[in-house]
């Protein structure tokens, strides 16, 4: 019996006892629903016939939680198995995420015993008998993994075990199977994809372009393997549905995230459509990529210029923080890789850890060298532990009060959460030191330089005074009684790229403008840019002889214009609009009385003038 | 020796291990007892089971009767609070009700009799600019007149009856006709004070009439100050 096995017992005690906590009901539910698909029907059928928004590959879990679920009770048993407190499904779903707990624990502890491959890989400093089984203790015990699989009943830790398992392959020079691993986790958690540039970069810096190409043959196969059903039932296309349904599902600036996105809408990130705009005429997704991709080509950078494993997990924790902290719709639990990763970073740091005792003996030193100091690493993944932490809770307690600690929910308040997340961002700063000591600091200015270049573009055509299509802004509200709006696209083309029709009235065909169909309201925020408004509308070519419309302009709420009934055969009108001032340009159809039918409407070349 | 001591002490914490597990599950099991049993469905269409693979009754010209929920007159009364709205009402401990996650309408369903909660609705929030905004800011009487036009199963009004509950609740009491001309059902709409653009409904569904009436009679709005 060793420490390491009681180290075990202890933490998956503390996780049993949390099981039958109903957690994030919404998520369990859901996930009642897709396994019992997936047990009566198959993984294909599954994908079509519920509204599942994961990837392909997490529907075999799944089907694993369905058929375990079978051994304890009957699914098809209504009353009981759609039971909030069914423990047994409780059970058998957190296991997953607790089973990929202890296999995390046990890599940890396998790997940081392995004295000779660590010193090989840049460990230099030398580890005490007990470090391996310290740090898989601080990950096993630490609240936010605790919270993630036993309380909430996610699977962050499910999704991250495919990387961490993919990358220490790699050190063990086994990049093919490496590559096969870290696809399938891709395939199972949508969130790993953010690692995939920084992954290969390794593979090409550390095993050369030969290697690259194979592992990237690799992926290819692996991403047929696990698609293997929906290859042979020819329904691939549905594939890339469920790798891109998660575009936009959520619309909004935070999913509870306590980032940058959260303080700008003021801790209602779930009440704020990302497409406002938030400079010149960007929105605020834009944006968002925007700094994003700048931070993230900077960690790409860090590990092209200067690859080794300690850039190597570094250039993982900055990619995966940039995604929380700057992109919208970010998830409260996105940050959640950084309590492992940073484990794996420390010991490739070589950082000075001094005796406790001596430590302020000389407090002028010992400022002087505290950011390269143990210490300030570990006041860093403290802090990144209770804020974690925290944001998790948060998002727990916020859908479910009643599953949440109640002194934590007590004193969590909206200011709390904006102090949060502006703690998250110097926290994402922090971690520039280490990212210092390896390539020049003016390396800094490049992620600032590219955002600004990338904000500098996407406003060029006010910055130049030009005039600019209104299709270029994504509408804040956009409803519409039939379908879904259409750009450049007339309104009938909704249902699939087979069906794809110009925009067109009488024949008079356009390039630019909105197919939309009555009764509409298409409202965009452009942010008092623009002075003047010009578009043709009508009734669209596709449209039933039974149309009829009336097409309304609204500024800030007042109308700006309003047309006659129009119908069929009536040929394009011009409208021209002074729109000084307006930031919120609303353009309405309705049905002029009569009814909806056959209403194919269109916002013909809408263009603004600054 | 048959087993030596190293052996033996893994044995030992082995049990020991296992013995505590099963502890820690027990203690698990029973706090989920403590949690709230309601039916919790997902939102959205998505799968909740097989569907029936009786063959399709044909359509008769009068219903069948069907299985009607009641409760004996000593049972305990429970309150259900809205998880949007600040509503509430009193229901039989014995009536297993279902809410749907992130459902805007705030709506509840009770599960009997098999049939999917999704068909038994017995209250949820009407807002009328969502569902026709030509009745916002009209009397909530108009919308309760023309209720019936948004379902394809109904033709007609039969009857509308105003009153109040108990707890000062502005309804109506209204029967529609039906395709087939019958008015099984009774549906209730309570003005919400303050707020012309919410309308409280209920509807009957299956539940017997001292029972749905006595649920009326208990709905309150209660907004937090």
């Amino acid at each position: 019996m060793s420490a390491f096995s009681i180290l075990i017992v202890v933490g998956l005690v503390i996780r049993l006892m949390l099981i039958g906590n109903t957690g994030f009901l919404a998520d369990v539910s859901f996930w009642k629903s897709w396994g019992l698909a997936a047990i009566d029907h198959g993984i294909v059928w599954t994908s079509f016939n519920t509204n599942i928004n994961y990837p392909p590959g997490f529907i075999y879990v799944l089907w694993i939680m369905g058929k375990l679920y079978s051994l304890f009770g009957n699914p098809h048993d209504f009353n009981s198995y759609w039971r909030e407190n069914n423990f047994a499904f409780l059970l058998v779903s957190k296991s997953i995420a607790i089973a990929a707990d202890v296999f995390i624990a046990w890599l940890i502890y396998f790997f940081f015993s392995q004295k000779d491959r660590l010193k090989k890989l840049g460990v230099t400093f030398p580890l005490s008998p007990n470090f391996p089984l310290i740090l898989s203790a601080v990950f096993f015990l630490n609240p936010v993994v605790i919270i993630d699989s036993a309380l909430w009943g996610q699977v962050e830790s499910f999704g991250i075990m495919f990387t961490l398992l993919a990358i220490l392959l790699l050190f063990y020079k086994r990049p093919y199977l490496a590559t096969f691993i870290f696809i399938t986790g891709t395939l199972m958690k949508l969130q790993n994809i953010i690692y995939l540039p920084i992954y290969f970069i390794f593979i090409y810096r550390s095993f050369g372009l030969k290697t690259l190409i194979k592992s990237l043959s690799v992926s290819a196969i692996t991403f047929v393997l696990v698609c293997l059903p929906f290859v042979l039932a020819g329904d691939l296309s549905q594939v890339l549905f469920l790798m891109t349904i998660n575009s936009d599902y959520f619309p909004w600036l935070s999913l509870n995230a306590h980032n940058l996105w959260w303080i700008v809408s003021g801790a209602k990130g779930l009440n704020v459509t990302d497409k406002i705009t938030v400079l010149g005429m960007t929105n605020a997704k834009t944006a968002g990529l925007i700094i994003f991709s700048s931070f993230y080509f900077l960690s790409c950078l860090l590990l092209y210029l200067k690859t080794n494993v300690r850039n190597f997990f570094l250039s993982l924790i900055l990619g995966i923080f940039a995604f929380f902290l700057f992109t919208t719709q970010s998830h409260e639990r996105y940050s959640y890789p950084l309590v492992v990763l940073m484990l794996f970073l420390y010991p490739f740091l070589n950082l000075e850890y001094g005796k406790f005792a001596t430590r302020f003996v000389n407090l002028k030193s010992y400022l002087k060298n505290f950011f390269g100091s143990a210490d300030y690493f570990w006041l860093l993944y403290i802090l990144a532990s209770i804020l974690i932490f925290f944001n998790i809770h948060f998002g727990l307690v916020y859908n479910y009060p009643q599953n949440g600690w109640g002194f934590l929910s007590q004193i969590t308040t909206p200011q709390l959460t904006i102090v949060s997340a502006y703690f998250h961002i110097v926290l994402f700063f922090a971690f520039f030191v280490f990212v210092c000591s390896q390539i020049s600091p003016l390396f800094l200015i490049i992620p600032f330089a590219l955002t600004a270049i990338g904000l500098t573009l996407t406003n060029s055509s006010l910055l130049l005074r030009q005039n600019v299509s209104l299709t270029a802004f994504k509408p804040i509200i956009a409803n519409q009684d039939f379908s879904i709006l259409q750009v450049n696209k007339s309104v009938n083309s909704y249902s699939g790229w087979k069906s794809w029709n110009r925009l067109s009235n009488n024949y008079f065909y356009y390039r630019f403008g909105f197919g939309a169909h009555a009764k509409s309201n298409l409202t965009f925020d452009i942010n008092k840019k623009f002075k003047r408004f010009t578009a043709d509308i009508g009734i669209d070519t596709e449209a039933g002889t039974q149309a009829s419309v009336v097409f309304q302009i609204f500024g800030d709420e007042k109308k700006l214009f309003e047309s006659e009934k129009m119908g069929k055969f009536d040929f394009p009108k011009h409208v021209e609009i002074d729109i000084s001032g307006v930031k919120y340009l609303e353009l309405i159809l309705d049905d002029g009385g009569d009814g909806i039918n056959n209403d194919h409407a269109d916002w013909l070349n809408p263009v603004l003038y600054p | 020796m048959l087993v030596n001591k190293g052996n033996l002490l893994k044995l030992i914490f082995f049990i020991f291990a296992v013995l505590l597990s099963v502890g820690a599950l027990y203690i698990a099991y029973r706090y989920s007892l403590l949690q709230s049993n309601n039916i919790i469905l997902p939102g959205g269409i998505t799968y909740l089971g097989p569907s029936s693979t009786a063959k399709p009754i044909l359509p008769t010209l009068t219903l069948k009767p069907h299985k009607v929920f009641t409760a004996p007159s000593d049972e305990k009364w429970v309150t259900y609070h809205g998880v949007i709205y600040p509503y509430s009402f009193n229901h039989p401990q014995s009536l297993s009700l279902a809410v749907f996650p992130k459902d805007k309408t705030d709506s509840v369903a009770f599960s009997f009799d098999n049939v999917d909660p999704r068909v038994n609705i017995l209250l949820n929030i009407d807002k009328i600019s969502d569902r026709d905004p030509r009745f916002s800011g009209k009397p909530i009487i108009d919308y309760v007149k023309n209720w019936y036009r948004y379902f394809s199963g109904l033709k007609g009004v039969d009857k509308i009856d105003a009153f109040q509950n108990v707890n000062n609740l502005k309804g109506y009491r209204a029967v529609f006709i039906n395709d087939i001309n019958q008015t099984p059902n009774v549906d209730i709409f309570f003005e919400v004070p303050g707020n012309n653009d919410l309308v409280i409904h209920l509807a009957n569904g299956n539940l017997d009439p001292s029972i749905f009436d006595r649920i009326v009679d208990s709905v309150k709005w209660t907004p937090k100050k």
